[in-house]
């Protein structure tokens, strides 16, 4: 692909992304309602939706992209590889164990404590990593077995949970785009801009990490250092996506696999056009909560009731034919 | 280019040795013998645990990977991909850096892979995976590869190929040479080998055994000692031919 036909296609995606979030603004300025609180809504409630939406969507892709190709396994997801898990566990500790005269603070602590835990389970996968020495798979069965008991002690938390917040971790869990307000994303949002800069920049060098470490090494790229950075920028901007939507299946493991069946192998355009999709994606899944006027879709449901059947079909159809 | 008593714990003792400028080498040695490692070392992806390796009177650990990458071309013994992308795609991502997409007309005389390139590299068959991973070592540097003074370090390049393009690839590296570069690779195949380096490299058990050109050093007594087996030379052609005897 030369550099003019990523350049014309990435311009195309951005248009999609511009166009979804005009489509959700037309759609929620309700014409009965005056113009003040029609911007109220705007400002307060779609602006902080779209922005959650486009973020998370770029995180979760993009990060998902580059750690596909680091680790050499196109089924790697920061679900799969346990930062997600981490993040998702130390929510459902702080909701279930929390003492009730902090639960106030809760809206504020929570992100903090998702953050903490994917950094935490990052952190962690990487010692158990670099014990093991094998970079590629032992991340891999690191992560696996860190999701594991991070869903054994979930489990074990449900046990003891009372209906309310047992309710509010479900919801959790399953990821929503409307929880996010103003300062968090003030936070989030430029740590995972900064994060898909980095991995965007580093796809020439992801490029030639196809062919495994020591050929990488011999063209002149790091691959240690280059996995280094791709594993923390990735678990920044997991970690921030999970603290403002919760933990959003599939969508990692998806967007990248078909755009390579479609249009090839490079990072250059993989990588952005996994972020941009992913935020398209997410767009259309506010867009469609915003047709069921009352009732929000648990994002989660969503990706994953269409995602798992195209993955089927994927899988049928493309590489493992 | 000189190897000053490298050593790699467990896997070579205290080789040193010297190599001209340019020139054609071969590393025999049974499985486990330490040829990988010893390519590796000398193409500086492995940092030995003592000893020094120098290019052109160069300490090698002086040179950063980027100086290293363009004077030394490097073939593992099998690139693997984890991933369906087609081989003119993995060529053109390891030849980014020199900016030409183009196959040299030289390389494809040789390696004819123009043909593949619309294909996944990991549906090709090992031969041709073979080629297309050859054309890919020589293009990430060819026109250092053209100018001389480059490293060319090939491990196993022959496996897989058939007995045409062995024999073209073989010629080839002699051209190689001929441009002033150090051709380095290892062989399994002894006469192959020999009907094409002028100097050999005998490694046992992580030992050099002997080293220099191979009309001196390779004999039936010393391929007995490096090999456990007995070997006869049936003098043919212009040369000979070493064979394993029953």
């Amino acid at each position: 692909m030369s550099r003019s036909q990523r350049a014309r296609l990435l311009v195309i995606l951005s248009a999609v992304v511009a166009l979804c979030t005009g489509l959700i603004l037309v759609s929620s300025w309700q014409g009965e309602l005056n113009t003040a609180v029609n911007w109220h809504i705007v400002s307060r409630i779609q602006m902080p939706l779209i922005a959650t939406a486009i973020v998370v969507g770029l995180a979760l892709c993009t990060s998902s992209a580059a750690l596909q190709v680091v680790l050499r396994n196109p089924l790697a997801d920061p679900g799969v590889i346990g930062i997600a898990s981490g993040a998702s566990l130390v929510a459902a500790g702080l909701l279930i164990l929390l003492p009730s005269s902090l639960m106030g603070y809760l809206h504020y602590l929570l992100p903090a404590a998702c953050f903490a835990g994917a950094l935490l389970s990052t952190w962690f996968i990487f010692l158990i990593a670099r014990r093991l020495r094998g970079f590629n798979s032992a991340v891999i069965l690191a992560g696996i077995a860190l999701t594991t008991i991070a869903g054994a002690l979930m489990g074990w938390l449900y046990l003891i949970a009372d209906a309310q917040s047992m309710r509010n971790l479900t919801f959790w869990i399953m990821g929503s785009l409307h929880q996010a307000d103003g300062w968090i994303l003030m936070v989030a949002a430029p740590l995972i801009l900064s994060s898909f800069v980095y991995l965007v920049r580093q796809a020439p060098n992801l490029n030639q990490l196809y062919a495994g470490d020591i050929t990488a090494k011999s063209v002149g790229v790091d691959p240690q250092k280059l996995g280094r950075g791709v594993l923390i920028a990735a678990a920044l901007s997991v970690g921030c996506a999970v603290a403002i939507a919760g933990s959003i299946a599939f969508l990692g493991l998806l967007i990248p696999h078909y755009l390579r069946l479609r249009f090839g192998y490079d990072n250059r355009f993989i990588l952005p056009a996994s972020g941009l999709c992913g935020a398209i994606t997410l767009l259309l899944v506010a867009l469609s909560s915003e047709a069921l006027p009352y009732a929000t879709l648990p994002v989660s449901m969503v990706t994953a009731t269409i995602g798992g059947p195209l993955l089927l079909l994927a899988l049928t159809r493309g590489q493992f034919k | 280019m000189q190897v000053e008593r490298v050593s790699v714990s467990g896997r070579l003792l205290e080789v040193s040795f010297a190599l001209p400028e340019s020139g054609v080498t071969c590393v025999l040695g049974q499985n486990g013998a330490g040829k990988t490692t010893l390519l590796e070392t000398i193409a500086g992806l492995l940092p030995p645990d003592e000893g020094t390796v120098y290019w052109q009177s160069v300490n090698l650990e002086s040179l950063s990977l980027t100086e290293q990458a363009a004077r030394r071309c490097y073939k593992t013994q099998a690139d693997t991909l984890q991933f369906e992308l087609t081989a003119g795609e993995f060529l053109s991502f390891y030849t980014q850096a020199s900016h030409s997409n183009a196959i040299a007309a030289e390389l494809e005389d040789v390696l004819e892979v123009r043909a593949l390139l619309k294909k996944p590299f990991v549906r090709l068959s090992g031969g041709e995976q073979q080629r297309v991973t050859l054309a890919r070592t020589l293009l990430q540097n060819w026109p250092g590869v053209l100018a001389g003074g480059c490293l060319i370090v090939l491990d196993e390049p022959l496996k897989g190929l058939d007995i045409r393009h062995q024999w073209t690839f073989l010629r080839f590296l002699r051209t190689l040479a001929g441009y002033g570069n150090q051709v380095v690779f290892s062989c399994h195949d002894i006469n192959a080998a020999l009907g094409c380096a002028d100097f050999a490299c005998l490694l046992k058990q992580g030992r050099l055994l002997a080293v220099g050109p191979c009309v001196d050093i390779v004999t039936t007594t010393s391929l007995h000692n490096v090999f456990d087996c007995e070997f006869e030379f049936v003098p043919a052609l212009n040369c000979g031919i070493y064979l394993q005897k029953p």
